[in-house]
């Protein structure tokens, strides 16, 4: 049996006013497990509990009832946080630093011998693409980059869990995917994701399991592609046809009782032909921009 | 100096605060475990509280003491670099600034310019110390909460005990890094500023005598040049080669001459000389002799408002005496050098330029043999110094005096006990002060216990004139044991202030883990307060302050009685003001020992008046700052440990 990771037992937060009146139930009896090697993701709408629940196994919180463990321990035994690796959902950096100086406050938190902790932050710096800026200070930052130094911050410590509090908010597509791709590596190590996050594409391309919260209830829980396989439709995608064949498919399936859908071209995601544009001009420097539209009906008119 | 308490012997000192504190601060844990029981317990039930208390305790122990250096330091150097990069740095600028122009408002002709500007310096440098770090440290974790900063700190496996050590190890050595840099410029601004020369030009001199030998030069005086708006008198003795400065405005100067191009002699005054002192006392025991000959604690009483010091009457058998140990001629053998500063009452005005004489006297207190060697006249608002010599001529014939104390039965005892009185030794024209008027070793008696004093001699001062009176306290006299560094003194002036400092930033940083920004401020603000005004708010606490609490000022107020008046009230009046106005002592009482003293630390006085800083009483010192931090620290810890961080 897997080893639990983060385990709650009817956790439950309420949020009350100075004079001890409840306020807010964000958290209602959460029960949770995610096993090591699992890339957990929380899905739900603004309120729903997710950061919440977060906070609360981190410790920035205290439940109003129940428990929350990671890897075995409550909050209050800081031992833990060893193994913890935690991105905000914004960066909350110290902004006078610069990524070499942050990187290394960090590393010292976690006692690292000073040899090793040059060495890691060097290669952080480099894996998130910032060493061209490591000697910025962090208020001269962008966002997207204020948020990539707070994810060399959240692995400094190469965490056995690592918490994701909106891990792509404020990223452009690139970044976006980057830390996706990141995530992927990180399972392939391994560790335990525990993310949480409104963009359901993004869940939904790394996640194994997931669970829904709705106002402070824990509404679904279960693995990705079962809980989003479609069992009574069959998709099958082949090489572009003529109509001719379609017809003679559609014939087949009709004999069989059974119905096509959809058949056309299918079209990609936006954030797939982004990525496809930015590849290309990487490698082919220069203008490239053309309205497709503007000249397929030119064409169209002039024929 | 005015040193109205006398410093404390170091252990004594510690062993008896040590145990107070000991026995209060185990008292608030108890009462803090108890409130925390009782409260858990309305919640769960009295075994789950109990249990959670235990708890509670347990870790409160491992993580207050059981901390990573290494965490420390980084925590620490995050919040050097925050106030670095938070501008810390102007509060040194304008602290060269004031020293720039301090020069243009403190004047130079003051009788005392040392004392006038290391005073200045002192309390400039206090204050802008203390500010800054009042609000370095009430915004810290007010604002690294409010941006959540912290968030990235409380996530790692640091404790909380350690962000709170930390937030105040890291201001302690900002503090110390800036306060080195005033200390440097603060030094060199006082000497600088002191330093000056004069010039003396021999024919500008008046001859004192035409007839001289053949070849020997005439005595001459005259008056140097005016430098920092003061001249000297200067007296050259016949010969020209014995020259005497007079001292002014604290200091001498050390003089030589050279030939200027017309054949005529010029004397030069270099650097001032005999103002940088750090004097190392030796105190003694101050007893009084009153008008029917009995050894008292206490002189005649003159109604002066100031307790310090007790008066001794002209004309009579009082007298002021001293009694001073460990005298041997390995430490003083050149003498005694005996510094003096009495305070003159006169119940006559007489011609008030006109000093008052009194006398000096040499007496054994195990034989009694007593000798007069000198004849003094007053100096008022100064000290006068002078030396024991080895061999002392007495200006009257010696005799034997017997101190006559009155034992606690009421019983008057006789030292020393007739048999060892010395009398034969009266009849000698010269006395060697280690071997006629130094006790070897005699049993001082002060009426209620005994003790062995060895090497022991006393000094008694009489006032000669009738209807005038002396006025001393135990530190009016002093041996001057030797000299101490004035550049190691003024550091050590500058660790008085470092202590304040320390106190500020661990009640800034107390308030910061549960307060917000303003309030934080605010509360360290009147920490501050009440810390420079600790002695009055003791006195409030205890009900020795006139005109009782707020209930009878308001009483007074309306009624527009003053404070010497008795108060006419009727009996339920009386007990509501008296209810009503301990319940304020009381909380008073609370208050002023939840405060430190901020005065306490002030050496600047030490400094100024050139006295060395005992190594002891910066001990005491800093064990004192000690006994405040580290309840303060565990407090931080535990507030900011009950705090939800993301709220």
């Amino acid at each position: 049996m897997a080893e639990m990771v983060v385990e709650t037992r009817n956790l439950t937060k309420i949020y009350r006013d100075f004079w001890g009146r409840r306020k807010v139930h964000a958290l209602k009896s959460l029960d949770l497990q995610i096993q090591r090697g699992e890339v957990f993701g929380l899905l739900g709408p603004n309120g729903s509990g997710k950061t919440t629940t977060i906070k609360l196994l981190l410790g920035l919180l205290f439940p109003s009832d129940g428990e929350a463990l990671v890897f075995g321990r409550d909050a209050s035994d800081v031992r833990r946080n060893e193994k913890i690796g935690y991105l905000p959902e914004e960066s909350y950096l110290y902004k006078f630093l610069n990524a070499e100086e942050i990187l290394d406050f960090y590393g010292r938190l976690f006692r690292m011998p000073a040899v090793v902790r040059r060495q890691r932050v060097n290669d952080l710096i480099h894996m998130v693409g910032l060493t061209w800026a490591r000697k910025r200070q962090l208020k001269e930052y962008s966002k997207g980059m204020t948020r990539r130094i707070g994810l060399a911050q959240a692995l400094i410590n190469d965490p056995e869990l690592v918490i994701l509090d909106e891990p792509t908010s404020g990223l452009d597509p690139i970044g976006t995917k980057e830390m996706k791709d990141l995530i992927i590596s990180l399972k392939k190590q391994g560790k335990t994701v525990l993310m949480c996050s409104h963009l359901l594409a993004d869940v939904q391309d790394v996640c194994d399991r997931i669970g829904i919260l709705y106002q402070g209830e824990l509404k679904e829980i279960g693995r990705v592609d079962s809980l989003l396989k479609v069992c009574d439709l069959t998709d099958i995608q082949t090489s572009l046809l003529s109509q001719d064949v379609i017809d003679e498919i559609r014939a087949v399936v009709e004999k069989h009782g059974g119905e096509i859908k959809f058949s056309g071209n299918p079209t990609t995601s936006l954030e797939d032909l982004f990525l496809k544009i930015v590849e290309e001009s990487k490698l082919h420097p220069g203008r490239r921009a053309h309205d497709t539209a503007v000249v397929k009906e030119g064409g169209e008119n002039g024929s | 100096m005015v040193l109205e308490q006398s410093i404390p012997d170091f252990f004594t000192w510690v062993i008896r605060a040590g145990l107070i504190w000991a026995a209060v601060t185990l008292a608030l844990i108890l009462l803090t475990a108890l409130i925390s029981f009782l409260l858990a317990g309305l919640r769960m039930g009295p075994k789950m509280a109990g249990k959670m208390v235990l708890h509670v305790i347990r870790q409160a122990i491992s993580d207050i003491f059981w901390v990573s250096f290494q965490r420390i330091r980084a925590l620490a150097l995050l919040t050097f670099k925050e106030a670095v990069r938070r501008k810390i740095v102007v509060g040194f600028i304008l602290f060269i600034f004031i020293v720039l122009f301090a020069g243009m408002f403190l004047d130079p002709s003051s009788r005392h310019p040392l004392q006038l500007y290391v005073e200045f310096i002192f309390t400039t440098t206090g204050y802008l110390v203390l500010l800054l770090m009042l609000l370095l440290t009430a915004f810290s974790l007010p604002s690294d909460i409010q941006k959540k900063t912290i968030h990235t700190i409380v996530t790692k496996p640091v404790k909380i005990s350690e962000i709170v050590l930390g937030r105040i190890l890291g201001f302690v050595v900002m503090g110390t890094v800036l306060m080195a840099g005033m200390g440097i410029l603060s030094y060199g601004f006082v000497v600088r500023s002191q330093s000056h020369t004069h010039t003396l030009d021999i024919q500008d001199m008046t001859t004192l005598a035409e007839r001289t030998p053949d070849g020997v030069s005439p005595a001459r005086s005259g008056k140097t040049s005016l430098a920092r708006e003061h001249r000297h008198d200067v007296y050259i003795a016949p010969g020209g080669e014995n020259v005497e400065i007079e001292m002014r405005n604290d200091h001498s100067h050390q003089v030589s001459h050279t030939t200027l191009p017309d054949g005529s002699t010029r004397y030069i005054l270099s650097g001032p000389t005999e103002m940088y002192h750090a004097r190392i006392p030796q105190y003694g025991l101050l007893k009084f002799r009153d008008e029917m000959g009995l050894d008292k604690n206490e002189g005649v009483n003159v109604g002066d408002e100031w307790e310090y010091r007790s008066f001794i009457s002209g004309q009579s058998k009082t007298r002021a005496i001293w009694l001073f140990d460990n005298i041997t001629p390995q430490r003083f053998s050149k003498g005694l050098p005996v510094e003096l500063t009495l305070e003159v009452f006169r119940t006559y005005k007489g011609l008030i330029d006109r000093r008052i004489l009194g006398t000096i006297m040499v007496r054994n207190p195990a034989t009694g043999l007593a000798v007069e060697m000198r004849i003094f006249e007053s100096v008022e608002h100064g000290t006068d110094s002078f030396i024991i010599p080895t061999t002392i001529k007495p200006i009257r014939r010696a005799e034997v005096i017997t101190s006559i104390v009155a034992s606690q039965n009421g019983q008057l005892l006789q030292f020393p006990p007739e048999g060892e009185r010395d009398y034969g030794g009266a009849d000698k024209s010269e006395f060697d002060l280690f071997n006629d008027l130094v006790a070897k070793e005699f049993t001082y008696f002060d009426g209620k216990t005994e003790r062995v004093v060895k090497n022991a001699v006393e000094i008694w001062v009489r006032c000669l004139e009738p209807g005038q009176y002396f006025g001393a306290a135990q530190h009016d006299m002093y041996l001057r044991a030797g000299d101490s560094s004035f550049t190691w003194n003024f550091c050590k002036g500058y660790l008085g202030i470092w202590f304040q400092m320390v106190l500020v930033i661990a009640y800034g940083v107390l308030f910061s883990t549960f307060l917000s920004t303003p309030v934080a401020l605010f509360a360290t603000f009147f920490v501050v307060l009440g810390g420079f005004f600790h002695s009055f708010l003791a006195d409030l606490g205890t009900g020795s302050v006139l005109g009782g609490g707020p209930w009878e000022a308001f009483i007074r107020m309306i009624n527009q009685e003053n404070i010497t008046i008795e108060l006419d009230l009727t009996t339920p009046e009386m007990i509501m003001a008296n209810i009503f106005d301990s319940i304020f002592q009381g909380f008073m009482w609370f208050f002023s020992h939840l405060l430190p003293s901020l005065t306490r630390f002030d050496a600047s006085v030490f400094v100024s008046k050139g006295f060395n800083i005992p190594l002891h009483l910066l001990a005491i010192h800093f064990i004192y700052v000690l006994s405040f931090v580290f309840p303060l620290y565990v407090t931080g810890y535990l507030f900011l440990k009950t705090r939800e961080i993301e709220k």
